[in-house]
């Protein structure tokens, strides 16, 4: 399994670089020149001293061979203009920020998903299945900006009970007695409304593949061997039908690290989605660059890492 | 007294006790304040939006600051880290004499910090924005008797001299000058920062959020009156209305009209109107027809109803503009603007070839992310359409509209300009102006436009000026629409919000102060 996995890991390799040139050749097609944001507010010659400090000047192929061997060789993304920094620092403090809202809302997501989809399948046709299946579907079918939006004036503005943005109370420090309850508590709706919003899908992706299951004839060999309807639901059933869920959970997590865009917008999360939000407003290439290469990589890691679970958890893929 | 009387008095003494009573001011606390304007660095030199220029000023003052005296298009100047400072009889030596203080690390400000921050302003490796300022400056001079004296020396005596000279927040060399200027655009300024002059110090920086903490060197008049202020970058104006209402907010800086109208008369939260000086403006390509015709242009000048702009969508929180520069400046042109005049509008249109049977049509290019300009191009666009013309209108990314724009690829394009301290008259119009983006060429604002960079007093630069403006507002190369005031809005337990410097809205953020 070692060996698979290695190989594999080396196959990443050229796919990386190949998704690295494609995003820097997609930047390069965007209309406009870097920087030209600024002409009209700056004088020339201050916007085209900008453009040789910040090292956007120079032919596509110069800049691109520039830019692709400091990634590669020194793990140097550049320098982000809009923050005064190098790239590496800006996108070390997003991506740990959004590791954070990714991993609280993964695990309500998982938790409330499969615990609805197990009720809804446990409960076929009844009333609480039909009344489960009508708010998951409508809950699926929400924008999820109108759906954060909501969470805010309900929990933030009506009652008063949650922080409505940033991922701390003003001026709390790390170190700091209480950082970490109040860390989860600013987390609660922007993890709560991404894990409601991606968990109805998974509640009926669940509900779908526990039914699916519990007709086959192993689960009804168990029924019929006399065990109950809710062990043969649980023990059975449930198993066999999480095996599609690692490839489920091993695709969005790539999407919610690299930034669950709309709600650390909304929530003023200091995350990828934000990060990429105002470079893409501030015209910072750099930053651009990175957010978007980092994002395609987390989606090659995802892959990987799912196959690697599926061989784990699937003797039939082991095999 | 009887019993009754007794139980009379008791009783209004005690509704006396439980009635609300006005909290008094405390010194020190921490105001929260909503912006959603992220801060682009920690140094004026190498990230100076205004953004960010307005959290610097109060780590970095400058030697004086120019303020509002309430009077239309007067200001006075205040002094700062200068205590005083005087002319020469030519006019080309102006003295500043420093007040005797220290930077918050304990070593005097002197003269030489001056110095190195002109070095700084003027440095090509810098590259400062606004080293415009500076160009008139022949030379900063110390005083080798007086480590608190300096003198800038002009090549001629100008009108903006003094605003010219104190332009920029003086830095404290023996922190900054340890990096070379080569390098100034690859530093992390936010440890440097910790040490300034002003009244807060940067306390502490992420992504999302920074403190300011008091500078605790200063006592008495110059110290400020709150501990700390937390200044939080929050993207989605609702949830910026949100977290003013539940108190998580102490201050808005900025609203968009709309929700200022919807918060105004609300309990516990009070409106601050602020000049912005945010002149809004078409300018025409006319460079190629349709709008290489002066008639063409002012056609659509007169078709454009600026006061219902104002009224029906800034909600009055500005006014219709007259041209370039705000009347805010003493440098504004006097007048009214242009009418709306549909009739004349029309028949000038005729008199250039368009009519019905020949109508104008153009596309009117403007940059994405600022949705009240997006509802203001449309509604221009109705008015457009009652005088026969048709404008296409183009939301673009800004980065590509600006671009096309400096490449001429375009009609008319719509975008806002700040303008601050020195009118920016001479840059925008000439035909070899670096801001004229819409290829404005006319021999008589060439001439003026000499004449008011050669002017030595504000009379003569003044009378230029209009001349320039004149011929501008005739011949409407840019179409100016509206300048846009601020509105900021704050809990009313915060006392002591005055915006009364233009573009740098907190100037007084020392003097707030919580009740």
């Amino acid at each position: 399994m070692l060996r698979s996995f290695a190989l594999r890991l080396l196959a990443s390799i050229p796919l990386a670089i190949g998704v690295a040139t494609l995003v820097f050749l997609a930047a390069e097609a965007a209309p406009g020149e870097p920087l030209d944001q600024l002409r009209g507010d700056l004088p020339p010659e201050v916007v085209d001293r900008m453009v040789e400090i910040y090292g956007l000047d120079g032919s596509p192929l110069e800049r691109y061979l520039s830019w692709i061997g400091a990634l590669f060789l020194r793990g140097d993304l550049g320098w982000s203009h809009l923050y005064d920094r190098p790239v590496t620092s800006v996108l070390a403090s997003a991506l740990w920020a959004s590791a954070q809202l990714a991993l609280v809302a993964l695990v309500l997501h998982v938790v409330a998903g499969v615990g609805l989809g197990l009720l809804s399948a446990r409960r076929k046709g009844k009333f609480d299945d039909r009344l489960l299946t009508a708010v998951t579907l409508g809950i699926y079918a929400m924008p999820i900006f109108w759906l954060g939006l909501m969470a805010v004036l309900v929990f933030g503005e009506w009652l008063g009970w949650l922080p409505t943005s940033s991922p701390n109370s003003p001026g709390m420090q790390a170190g700091e007695a209480g950082f970490v309850l109040d860390r989860l508590h600013h987390l609660i709706l922007p993890a709560g409304v991404l894990a409601v919003a991606s968990a109805a899908g998974l509640a009926r992706f669940v509900r779908a593949g526990l039914i699916e299951t519990l007709a086959l004839p192993f689960a009804r060999a168990a029924r019929a061997r006399g065990l109950d309807r809710k062990s043969v639901l649980v023990r059975h059933a449930l198993r066999a039908s999480l095996l599609p869920l690692i490839n489920l959970v091993g695709l969005a997590l790539p999407g919610l690290l690299s930034g669950a865009l709309v709600i650390e917008y909304l929530y003023s999360w200091p995350g990828m989605g934000r990060l990429t939000y105002e470079a893409a407003r501030g015209d910072d290439t750099f930053v651009l660059l990175a957010t978007t290469v980092v994002a395609a990589w987390l989606v090659i890691a995802g892959n990987l890492l799912a196959d690697v679970a599926m061989r784990w958890a699937d003797p039939r893929v082991r095999a | 007294m009887t019993v009754r009387s007794w139980i009379l008095l008791t009783t209004l003494a005690l509704l006396a006790a439980c009635a609300p009573q006005e909290a008094e001011p405390t010194e020190g606390g921490r105001i929260v304040i909503g912006t959603s304007f992220p801060v682009s660095g920690w140094n004026e030199y190498t990230a100076g939006d205004i953004a960010t220029v307005r959290w610097l000023r109060r780590i970095y003052e400058p030697l004086a600051v120019e303020v509002h005296t309430g009077a239309p298009g007067e200001t006075s100047f205040e002094p700062r880290l200068a205590e005083s400072w005087s002319f020469d009889d030519g006019r080309t030596r102006l003295t500043f004499t420093l007040r005797e203080a220290t930077w918050s690390d304990g070593e005097p400000i002197t003269a030489e910090d001056v110095l190195f921050t002109f070095e700084a302003q003027t440095s090509p490796e810098v590259n400062w924005g606004n080293a415009d300022t500076k160009k008139a400056i022949a030379s900063v001079e110390l005083d080798p008797d007086d480590p608190r004296r300096v003198t800038f020396v002009f090549e001629r005596p100008g009108p903006f001299d003094l605003a010219d000279a104190i332009e920029g927040g003086i830095l404290p060399e023996h922190v900054m000058g340890t990096v070379p200027f080569s390098e100034w655009h690859s530093h992390d300024w936010s440890e440097a920062a910790r040490i300034g002059s002003g009244p807060f110090l940067l306390a502490d920086t992420r992504p999302g959020e920074f403190i300011l903490t008091r500078n605790p060197t200063l006592s008495g008049e110059r110290a400020p009156r709150l501990d700390e202020v937390v200044v939080r970058v929050i993207d989605e104006p609702s949830v910026l209305m949100t977290q003013l209402r539940t108190g998580e907010l102490h201050l808005v800086d900025q609203l968009a009209p709309r929700d200022a109208l919807r918060i105004e008369g609300e309990a516990d939260v009070e409106l601050v109107e602020f000049a912005l000086n945010d002149v809004a403006f078409i300018g025409w390509n006319t460079a190629r027809p349709p709008f290489d015709d002066p008639r063409v242009r002012r056609a659509m000048a007169l078709a454009i109803d600026r006061g219902k702009v104002v009224e029906e969508l800034l909600l009055g929180f500005g006014e219709q503009s007259n041209g370039l520069v705000p009347p805010t400046s003493r440098a504004a042109l006097p007048g009214d603007p242009l009418p709306h005049d549909l009739t004349e509008a029309r028949r000038l249109l005729a008199e250039a070839g368009f009519g019905p049977d020949n109508p104008l049509s153009f596309e009117l290019k403007l940059g994405s992310g600022n949705a009240l300009r997006e509802e203001i191009a449309t509604k221009i666009q109705a008015q457009l359409a009652d005088a026969g013309v048709e404008a296409k209108l183009r939301t673009m990314e800004t980065r590509a509209m600006m671009g096309d724009v400096v490449g001429g690829d375009f009609d008319a394009f719509m975008r806002g300009l700040a303008i601050f301290g020195h009118p920016p008259i001479a840059a925008v119009f000439g035909t070899e102006a670096p801001y004229n983006l819409v290829k404005y060429s006319s021999r008589q604002v060439d001439e003026a436009v000499l004449e008011m960079n050669g002017a030595t007093d504000w009379e003569s630069f003044k009378a230029s000026a209009d001349r320039v403006q004149s011929v501008v507002r005739e011949e409407q190369p840019m179409t100016f629409l509206y300048v846009r005031n601020g509105v900021a809005a704050h809990a009313a337990n915060v006392e002591g919000v005055r915006f009364d410097a233009a573009g740098d809205p907190m100037l007084r953020l020392d003097r707030f102060r919580l009740r």
